[in-house]
């Protein structure tokens, strides 16, 4: 803290020496609120003579008494001031029509920059397109809306978890994920869930390291630079509004609805009934009475019809209900939001609860300006834990045949046949007791504050101080209750009663971190003649700091008081604190020539702590790193006269970056081999510790992303028709990868300084604003497309494949991630080969290389259509090009016999589709007449089914409609007459709905692409049985504003 | 105030707070691991205790499908069918927790050499090669050549070349007597904690050379056939430490405080883990039908001790049998016997006085070793160190004895008894305990065995059923003779494996498989 102390005085120091000011004309541009209006243009009619506004709307130009001063700025009208005698000469600008010259957005560091002087691609989404759905997560309203970003969803439920990634991914191994901004504070990206979406202003997307050079290696990924409400000028705004959204399970994976319970087949080679299975192997569904599950004690026996229930397994899934609550306060420079969600999943009993509250403030003295903002965020969650694939829902639904009723047996406290004891599964588990049984409790205190001091030493110059911190605590409790079978079930023969006693068990984990980060920069102005040159320098220094701890007892005997107070044994413990250090000094140089050729320059110098070696003093030469980076953009139709009046052509720029871009992707003590304790470690007073078996360096390089990009925008129509295109590659090398390694060496893993790949994209945005303009209707139109590509050069010295995870592996050559999956024995025209006697297919026993993982192509449509004080919405979006994975659930469904695979052929014996067998010669012929050897129960459920990976395998591509709304906002006029008009200034309702309609390719046979068994994981495309079902969002929303 | 001036204040003033804000060098130096011990700060003493009970982990839980091949266990009908092992159609991805699981032991030993030797702690150091021999010779055992002299070192040699099986064998006849004399050597003073942290023989040096004498005969039965061995010289260093061999009640077994929390290796593989839940291991492995069927039929009451018995009695499996419900794991014999594992709290052996008598009866009946008792008594000691091992008595094993007399699988006089005697008794005795010997055993005694009943030859009146593989995918006939070297060796190590050649089930063969 005495660094920020000293920081203060000096600043106030500053506030005190007085500067002398040349003789000219100034003046403020501002709204007619009184805000400001950046980088308004100021022109003296009939001179040559222009000047451009600062951010703050202040401005100074050489004129003289009489001059006419044009101001222009985009969305407002252009207003013209006659100069008189004074000195100072404000504007007051009236909001109107727009040209794309002037549109300002938010960059690195929050500063504003006009975004024809930008040589780098970015893309700004208005708080109203953000939330027309009614998010919880911003992330969410971002879908669909901004070209080269890819959200995905990884899976439904509470959290609605999803992955962000810009322009595809630069680290094999490491973080792809983009960085978060929240108003100028560098936050790490898990915050955003944090984020109430009603706060946000607007979001700018900084797409690559081009334009977050200041961030280093934070933004080698681009960022999400996030703005939050300011107090509005004026008469206080109260803003209360409400949603009410439901959820459903919008589609099942195909099932086959012809066969039952069992697992057998009989002589004749048709299914055998058994009332105790959890495989779907039995006999066709005849509609008559059979018995389901064992005898009970007293002899009863349940009972039902012998027909398909598939509508059992949705009516499973339960409605999810989301509402949420705001209130927002907002007068000058004052904005105070609270926000109240609470969720209740898809999966019965699950819950999330977030309240969010935040308040701005800003103030300013003259040339000091002093801003903070505050939020705190509660998180409090309720969930199923779902430990292993035994206890994981889906996985029990999915071993119930398809004859089972299985929402009868919710009550398994009270009811025999729900009970563990008496259901009817002889294997598997009744899912209403296992979610009940395997719960986790958390809870999440999220506090951000930041403080920004910002003291304009000179017209010329800026000082600006941010220090902001994150503190995030997190809590949670997982517990497993217990279950002992009763002795009847155990001597019934009873197969889960056998072992399947559940011993109580308690884990209870605690997390706190930290991230602070300061940053400090000026900023210099300076225009000679036609030139305009800014000069940024800063220093900025990050800290994260870490610390969990969690207490656990896997034994806690049939205790229902889950605390490891009352375990049995030794309770388990673990702590691991971290801290890592980052600091960095910045510069840019951007010049500007007349209004319209801009070049930046940009270099970094970075100090990271990661690189380190603990055992050796500090070496700068080990530990930072230097890189820069540079962009141009020309604004053609302001260079070419003949243009600057062209009513067709109204914006023509062409724009052009490259960079290099340092990224240590390694965590805090990378550096040394460490050794773990053993198990079960220590025995009483004897303690035992063993290698982790993963090799490290004790020095490592940084990982460089080298950015290059190429971009063209044009307006026609006065901008009504907008068109940019981009193309960037991006060469990643030196990447830190961990290979398996020859264990020889003692080593199973190691750490390594070797890969490189190539990332390479088309991005394309066109904007049809409006489309259609007939008198109070208009009708807007966005299409974005994104095309990414990659391909892996090298791995390390000698190994060509490296695998990253979840079956996706990096190959040379090929581009980064392919699957790689067992398949079938095929011959070289990819034929399955049979056995000519059995007609059997082989499992190869080697994987073969399989599609790409990640999406090639993502198209965004989005729509709105305004007609008097109705407005209606819609996002649809697609992604393709890759393959996706559902090797969990698919087989799972195999296996159980409920899967419309399962079901094939009757379950007879079947020529396999597209296969040769070898003739006796070694030549392969066409099968037509030789059957499976094994069919039904002992094809489907087997290895050479549910093995074979290859058959889990899909198109990845989907059309979905993401976004409907539509809403009516009562018009003021209208709201005026009415009684309620005095005290309600704006009155609105809404219906909305997300991911409304599906469209899936039929090899998709399975569930949402877009789902993931991990977030943060590289290895993309493979979804696992812990995921729930797609679902369908829908819901109702009023605002009222006082 | 001119415009440069103005400058250079400016200029100043800005470095001068970025001097203020800005960091000193110390401020990166945090990057010490405060989580866990590292190579700068690990010492021998915290190694021993979890090295040792990894070598349980490895002699114990490894061989499930070994012991299937060799007719001691079989999946249960509740699973399905591992094609891969009951085909013997095994690929570089089989069996690889062995090589893995070795070398990393291997490295945390060679750790706890390097760091004792610095510290003057010559117990540690000399356990540390022991038991680094120890586990070499099952890595030779099961892949023949394999990395040795250049190996466990890290980013220093990141492709260890592969060394030939017989050099391996040697150095460790060599490492072994360093190590010998090393705990021999033993300053307490210098070995931190040794006698709690020895968790094999709590610091007793004798034992620890009995236990080296007893690898390295290990070591030369496994040699006996590979020519230009002098054995003479071994047997008389052996002699030479004038305490012999791990004698009855001598086995090297660990236990640092099992219980049911933390159980025993095998019993946290095999029956049930520390949460007290069965294991999936407990399910799928069941007792072999050939087995249980085989101890039967001599009236061998050591059946119950190291099987227990399922819902229908004492009842096997026949290995690769396609899933049936008449096989569920809950009809069939556990392999988990009270002889094996009384309960989660029993020890964990790593080597056991049982398999030192049968090495010192073979070696004897081989010439190897040429005094003392004869081969039929050290024999009759090993089958009663059997049966008092497993929780019977001596006595016990004796009318066994009494009870097949003229039946060369048991009685050594029989005709066609001797060294078949002793070879068939050592796969009735190490069920389960030492899979790796009875397969090293079954690879290297020269035998005319029929394909039903691999090395024990053909039963009077009696028909134990297949010992191979029933599974409708096995085209073989034999059981493969070594493991294919890890996928990994290939991906990593391509200069080391690949002088290697081909590899398949059957060829090469280990070094001393010559018959």
């Amino acid at each position: 803290m005495k660094k920020i102390v000293s920081l203060l005085f000096v600043t106030l120091l500053f506030s005190m020496a007085a500067w002398s000011q040349t003789r000219s004309v100034t003046g403020k541009v501002t709204e007619q609120s009184g805000d400001p209006v950046p980088f308004a243009t100021v022109t003296i009619k009939g001179s040559k003579s222009t000047s451009v506004a600062g951010a703050d709307g202040i401005f100074k130009i050489q004129s003289k008494t009489g001059d006419v001063l044009v101001f222009t700025a985009v969305n407002f009208q252009s207003t013209e001031v006659t100069v008189g005698a004074e000195s100072v000469v404000n504007a007051s600008l009236v909001r109107g029509n727009s040209t794309l010259t002037d549109v300002v957005v938010t960059t690195a560091l929050g500063i504003q920059r006009q975004a024809k002087s930008l040589g780098y691609s970015t893309a700004k989404v208005a708080s109203k397109d953000l939330t027309q759905a009614k998010v919880v997560n911003l992330q969410n309203g971002l879908t669909g809306k901004v070209s080269g970003l890819n959200i995905q969803t990884t899976n439904n439920g509470v959290f609605a978890d999803t992955r962000i990634t810009l322009r595809g991914i630069r680290s094999l191994t490491g973080n792809n994920q983009p960085m978060l901004i929240l108003d100028g504070v560098p936050l790490a990206l898990s915050y955003i869930s944090s984020i109430n979406p009603n706060d946000v202003a607007d979001v700018t997307v900084l797409k690559s390291s081009s334009s977050t050079a200041v961030y280093g290696p934070d933004g080698v990924n681009g960022a999400i630079v996030i703005t939050t409400k300011r107090g509005i000028k004026g008469k206080p705004q109260i803003t209360f509004s409400n949603s009410t959204q439901f959820e459903t399970a919008a589609y099942l994976p195909k099932l086959q609805t012809r066969f039952g319970g069992g697992s057998s087949i009989d002589a004749n080679g048709y299914g055998v009934y058994d009332p105790i299975e959890n495989q779907g192997y039995g006999d066709a569904f005849d509609g008559s009475l059979r018995q389901i599950g064992r005898d009970a004690p007293d002899g009863s026996k349940y009972m039902v019809t012998y027909v398909a229930r598939p509508e059992e397994k949705k009516a499973f899934w339960n409605t999810g209900l989301t509402n949420q609550t705001d209130v927002s306060f907002a007068t000058g420079d004052f904005y105070l939001s609270a926000q109240n969600v609470d969720i209740n999943g898809v999966v019965p009993d699950d819950e999330n609860h977030r309240i969010n509250l935040r308040m701005r403030a800003e103030k300013e003295y003259n040339k000091f300006k002093a801003s903070f903002n505050v939020n705190y965020t509660q998180g409090k969650y309720d969930i199923t834990t779902q430990p292993g694939r035994d206890e994981s829902v889906y996985w029990n639904l999915v071993n119930t045949p398809m004859q089972i009723p299985i929402t009868k047996f919710k009550d398994w406290e009270n009811d025999y046949w729900s009970n563990p004891n008496g259901y009817f599964n002889d294997y598997y588990f009744n899912p209403y007791h296992i979610i009940d049984n395997y719960r986790t409790n958390g809870r999440s205190d999220d506090f951000l504050g930041n403080i920004e001091l910002n003291y304009k030493v000179a017209s010329w110059m800026n000082l600006t101080y941010r220090l902001g911190a994150s503190v995030t605590n997190t809590t949670a409790k997982s517990t497993t209750g217990s279950f002992v079978y009763s002795q009847f079930a155990k001597a019934s023969g009873k197969s889960s009663a056998q072992s399947g006693d559940i011993t109580a068990a308690v884990s209870d984990a605690t997390a706190f971190s930290s991230r602070i980060t300061s940053e400090l920069f000026a900023t210099f102005n300076k225009r000679v003649k036609d030139f305009n040159f800014d000069l940024l320098v800063g220093q900025s220094f990050r800290e994260i700091s870490t610390k969990s701890t969690n207490i656990f007892s896997n034994n806690l005997g049939q205790s229902e008081l889950y605390n490891v107070i009352v375990r049995k044994g030794e309770p388990g413990v673990g702590e691991s604190d971290s801290k890592q250090r980052l600091e960095r000094f910045f510069g840019k140089f951007a010049v500007g020539y007349k209004e319209w050729a801009f070049a930046e320059f940009t270099g970094s110098y970075d100090i990271d702590s990661r690189l380190t070696n603990p055992n050796k003093p500090v070496d700068y030469k080990n530990i930072a790193f230097f890189y820069p980076g540079a962009s141009l953009s020309i604004v053609v139709n302001e260079m070419i006269p003949s243009l600057k009046e062209s009513k067709t052509l109204s914006y023509f720029k062409v724009r052009g970056a490259i960079s290099k871009t340092g990224n240590v992707n390694l965590g805090p003590y990378a550096l040394e081999n460490t050794y773990g304790l053993g198990t079960f470690f220590p025995y009483g007073t004897i303690q035992g510790f063993s290698s982790s078996g993963t090799l490290v360096q004790s020095e490592y390089q940084p990982e460089f992303v080298n950015n290059k990009e190429v971009g063209l925008e044009l307006g026609f129509l006065r901008n009504r028709i907008n068109f940019e295109a981009t193309a960037y590659t991006q060469d990643n090398t030196n990447q830190i990868i961990q290979v398996a390694f020859s264990s020889s060496t003692g080593f199973p893993r190691s750490v390594l300084n070797a890969a490189s790949f190539t990332n390479r994209g088309l991005e394309f945005d066109l904007k049809l604003t409006p489309l259609i303009k007939l008198d109070n209707l208009t009708i807007d139109f966005k299409v974005n497309y994104a095309y990414q590509e990659s391909k892996v050069t090298k791995i390390i010295e000698g190994v060509d494949e490296l695998g990253v995870g979840n079956a996706n592996f990096a190959i040379v050559g090929q581009p980064a991630f392919v699957f790689k999956l067992t398949d079938y024995l095929r011959d070289d025209q990819g034929r399955v080969i049979v056995d000519g006697t059995t007609g059997m297919p082989q499992k190869n026993t080697n994987t073969s290389v399989f599609g790409k993982t990640l999406p090639q192509n993502i198209i965004g449509l989005n729509l709105n259509v305004n007609w008097k004080g109705f407005s209606l919405s819609a996002v649809a979006d697609y992604r393709g090009g890759n393959q996706i994975y559902s090797g969990q659930l698919g087989s799972a469904l195999d296996f159980s016999g409920i899967s419309e695979r399962s079901g094939q052929n009757d379950r007879q014996a079947f020529v396999f589709p597209n296969s040769v067998y070898d003739d006796g010669t070694g030549k392969y012929v066409e099968n037509t007449n030789i059957y499976t050897k094994s069919y039904g129960y002992n094809f489907w459920s087997q290895d050479i089914n549910t093995g074979v990976q290859s058959n889990y395998l899909a198109s990845g591509a989907f059309w979905k409609l993401r976004e409907l709304a539509l809403s009516y906002t009562v018009p003021a006029k209208v709201l005026g007459r009415t009684v309620i008009g005095k005290t309600v200034k704006g009155f609105s309702v809404g219906i909305s709905g997300r991911n409304l309609m599906t469209w899936l390719p039929s090899s998709n046979q399975w569930t949402d692409p877009e789902f993931s068994s991990t977030t943060s994981g590289n290895g993309q495309g493979v979804n696992d049985i812990y995921n729930t079902v797609p679902t369908r969002i829908f819901g109702a929303n009023i605002s009222v504003q006082f | 105030m001119k415009l440069k001036n103005a400058l250079y204040i400016v200029l100043l003033a800005v470095l001068g707070l970025i001097g203020m804000t800005g960091c000193k060098k110390s401020d990166f130096d945090i990057n010490k691991n405060p989580n866990n011990p590292t190579d700068s700060t690990i010492t021998y003493n915290l190694i021993l205790p979890a090295a040792l009970q990894n070598t349980s982990y490895l002699v114990e839980t490894n061989w499930s499908w070994l012991q299937n091949w060799l007719s001691f266990w079989a999946r249960s009908g509740t699973y399905a069918p591992n094609v891969t092992e009951e085909s013997y159609q095994i690929t570089t991805n089989f069996g690889t927790g062995i090589w893995d699981n070795a070398y990393s032991n291997n490295f945390n030993y060679e750790i706890m050499q390097q760091k004792a030797k610095q510290a003057g702690a010559t117990f540690y150091e000399g356990v540390a090669r022991i038991m680094k021999a120890h586990n070499f010779q099952i890595l030779v055992d099961v892949y023949n050549n394999v990395p040795y002299f250049e190996a466990l070192k890290g980013n220093a040699n990141p492709t260890p070349v592969y060394d030939k099986g017989l050099d391996i064998y040697k150095d460790l006849f060599r490492q072994i007597d360093t190590a010998i004399s090393l705990i021999q050597a033993t300053n307490a003073d210098l070995n931190v904690d040794y006698t709690t942290n020895d968790l094999v023989f709590g610091g007793d040096i004798t034992k620890w050379v009995k236990f080296g004498n007893t690898l390295k005969l290990r070591l030369l039965v496994h040699l006996y056939q590979v020519p230009g061995f002098d054995f003479a010289s071994e047997i008389a260093k052996i002699d030479a430490t004038g305490v012999g061999y791990l004698a009855s009640g001598e086995s090297a077994q660990i236990n640092p405080g099992f219980n049911s929390t933390k159980p025993n290796p095998f019993y946290r593989t095999y029956v049930r883990d520390e949460t007290a839940t069965a294991t999936a291991g407990s399910v799928y492995s069941k007792a072999n039908a050939y087995a249980v069927g085989y101890y039967n039929y001599n009236g061998d009451v050591r059946l119950s001790r190291f099987y227990t018995a399922g819902n229908q009695g004492q009842r096997g499996v026949i290995y690769g049998l396609p899933p049936a419900a008449e096989n569920v794991a809950a009809t069939l014999s556990a392999v988990s016997g009270p002889g094996l594992v009384a309960s989660a709290s029993s020890s964990a052996w790593i080597m056991t006085s049982v398999e030192s008598l049968f090495l010192q009866a073979e070696a004897r009946e081989r010439g190897i070793i040429t005094s003392g008792s004869s081969a039929e008594e050290l024999l009759t000691l090993a089958i009663e160190e059997s049966f008092i091992w497993l929780g019977l008595t001596g006595a016990d094993g004796d009318a066994y004895i009494l009870k097949n007399a003229g039946y060369p699988d048991v009685d050594y006089l029989a005709e066609g008894g001797g060294v078949y005697t002793i070879i068939s008794q050592k796969w009735f005795a190490l069920n389960a305990i030492a899979p790796f010997e009875v397969w090293t055993d079954y690879r290297r005694v020269d035998e005319s065995a029929t394909v039903n009943h691999f090395v024990y030859g053909e039963l009077v009146g009696y028909d134990p059923g297949p010992a191979i593989s029933v599974a409708p995918q096995n085209a073989e006939s034999e059981i493969p003779v070594r493991l294919l070297y890890p996928q990994n060796e290939y991906n990593y190590n391509s200069p080391g494996v690949t002088p290697e050649g081909t590899i398949t089930p059957y060829s090469p063969k280990i070094f001393w498989d010559i018959n």
